[in-house]
């Protein structure tokens, strides 16, 4: 969420984490960790701690990581926009059968979110019907990066059964719906309707050799 | 293999095919595409590996002759790492001279979890076999070390470490692989602060870990992703760019360090003079304390600094820098008294290091030892 849209040390939380390598660096191009506290008795404790144990940031990546948070808000703002759009484009699919996306007003969790968040963010995730139309849809469509990652410029789709969640036993992942079919996308840079252009032809395709089986 | 100059030299040299570069390319992405699913082209998350950082991996391990490398945020990094394959109610061997940091990790840091740390003087091997437990696990050593200079022989510690199943640790920072290579002496794991001499031009902080045996390189490689405390890409870069010269630096760094062990063991200022025969670090103790303010405030070539290994001559106050968290009573037990000093040689001129310490020996006596 980035604190763009979301601050939990004002609601209550004492440690705020980022991958910063994502949405606040925001290009690809640099691995970060931040930790933030406000309680200053903690902070010398994590002060402290990263002094002996040495897992600090390198100056240049410091650099590389405030050059990229001066165009946060704005990457924020387009990226978001981009993905209640895609978000919304997809729940009407067919073929997709779930789009987790906090932004969509039958979210569970919708209310809370508005509550305490300015947006929805820039990722989703949906679930395709069946394995196959996963397949085929990844191996279709032209434009997000099919990669690991998320929260760049470039649109990222991602497949957590075999990439970010690969370390979870097929069950656990399963129970917490993480099915093999699911996809996670991370809305970048791009206009969106391109975006959905692309997917809307690999759908279209899908649909259509669906159509040729059962004519059979 | 080449000669370590010669390795040194190329290094990087013919790493990528595309454009033919001699220099090696950063690749700053943190991602890598997939054609499919399934498909990779052996990089997936930087985190995991990068082109840059690999190439680094694989210089250290092969001058260091071990199996596989891993380049770390920091020394103290690199160790973390390495304290990740171990669990609570495991104990291990340390030198009781110790860098200051590695104990304030050991003792603030990983006690807490239910390591046991047990120092000993390794220079006595029968020290460290009476110290060995059922509980312990491994055995780490600094040779020489920081900052008094002390060997330990590590083909006979390795020896007493295999004889256990303990794993050796010998961090190799002061030496570097050109003068040691403790792998081939039977260590198991060897850990650099790359910031010092591999690096040598103090711009970049950055740790390596090269081990030996596959299993325990699955594990570190494991831990190492796992912990995620890795080298960025363009500090993997301008480390290796260090590392072109090392062979050089540390020629030069040997040749002043014995010309200046010369001078200062003549030194009428000087009570003792710790130097291991080898490398760029040499530690001395001054006559009075009441002297040592003064003399650091004097220097005007060499630099009163935290840190080492690096072109500029550093002058270190072990009690209040590197060693001011071990408790008083350690460090003086131990012989870093408040009269030592260590001295981090550069390349620069030896006859301009030497008439630097000529004037602040000469405003010492004049101003604090009248």
């Amino acid at each position: 969420m980035t604190p763009a849209l979301q601050k939990p040390l004002n609601l209550g939380a004492d440690v705020v984490l980022h991958s910063a390598t994502k949405f606040l660096s925001g290009h690809s191009d640099v691995v970060a960790g931040l930790a933030v506290v406000k309680d200053p008795e903690l902070a010398a404790r994590l002060g402290s701690l990263q002094n002996s144990f040495g897992a600090v940031l390198g100056v240049q990546d410091a650099w590389l990581v405030m050059r990229g948070l001066k165009t946060l808000s704005v990457r924020m703002e387009h990226s978001q926009k981009g993905a209640e759009k895609i978000a919304a484009y997809l729940k009407e699919q067919p073929l997709v059968k779930n789009v987790y996306y906090p932004g969509l007003a039958d979210h569970p969790q919708h209310a809370i979110q508005k509550g305490q968040s300015l947006g929805a963010g820039a990722v989703l995730s949906f679930e395709l019907e069946s394995e196959e139309i996963f397949r085929s849809f990844v191996n279709t469509v032209k434009l997000p990066v099919f990669a690991v990652s998320l929260g760049a410029v470039e649109s990222i789709l991602s497949y957590p059964a075999k990439m970010s969640h690969a370390a979870m036993p097929a069950d656990e992942r399963v129970k917490r719906g993480i099915t093999n079919s699911l996809l996670r996308l991370s809305v970048g840079l791009e206009n969106p309707d391109d975006i959905i252009k692309d997917f809307d032809a690999a759908l279209v395709n899908i649909a259509k050799g669906k159509q040729l089986l059962q004519n059979e | 293999m080449y000669k370590t100059e010669t390795y040194l030299a190329q290094l990087g040299n013919r790493s990528e095919t595309a454009t033919g570069t001699v220099n090696p390319p950063v690749y700053f992405s943190t991602a890598f595409r997939h054609e499919g699913i399934g498909q990779s082209t052996g990089f997936d998350y930087t985190r995991t590996g990068n082109p840059t950082r690999q190439l680094l991996e694989r210089s250290i391990a092969d001058l260091e002759k071990g199996d596989q490398g891993y380049a770390c945020s920091s020394g103290m990094a690199a160790i973390s790492t390495i304290l990740a394959l171990f669990k609570s109610g495991d104990a291990w061997i340390v030198s009781e001279d110790l860098y200051g940091g590695t104990y304030r990790l050991l003792e603030q840091g990983f006690k807490k979890w239910g390591l046991q740390c047990d120092y000993v003087n390794t220079c006595c091997l029968e020290d460290i076999e009476k110290a060995i437990t059922p509980h312990t696990k491994a055995i780490f050593i600094e040779t020489p070390t920081n900052p008094l200079m002390q060997q330990t022989d590590i083909s006979a510690v390795a020896a007493l470490a295999k004889r256990y199943g303990l794993l050796l640790i010998v961090d190799n920072t002061f030496y570097t692989p050109l003068i040691q290579q403790p792998i081939l002496l039977g260590a198991d794991i060897v850990i650099h602060s790359a910031t010092k001499y591999l690096g040598g031009h103090n711009d970049v902080l950055a740790g390596l870990i090269v081990a030996s045996g596959a299993e325990l390189c699955d594990a570190l490689a494991f831990h190492h992703n796992g912990t995620g405390a890795v080298l960025s890409p363009f500090d993997s870069w301008l480390l290796m760019r260090g590392m072109k010269t090392l062979a050089l630096r540390m020629e030069r760094h040997e040749k002043n360090a014995k010309i200046l062990v010369d001078y200062l063991s003549e030194h009428d200022c000087v009570t003792d003079v710790l130097y291991p025969g080898r490398g760029g670090m040499i530690s001395f103790r001054i006559i009075e304390e009441a002297a040592v303010n003064p003399f650091l405030q004097s220097l005007s070539l060499i630099s009163f600094a935290e840190s080492l290994g690096g072109v500029e001559s550093f002058i270190t106050y072990p009690a209040t820098q590197t060693h001011a968290d071990i408790p008083l009573e350690v460090r003086t037990a131990n012989g870093v008294c408040n009269r030592l000093l260590r001295f981090s040689v550069g390349i620069e001129d030896s006859d301009d290091l030497i008439g630097d310490l000529q004037q602040a020996f000469a405003h010492v006596k004049r101003e604090a030892l009248r």
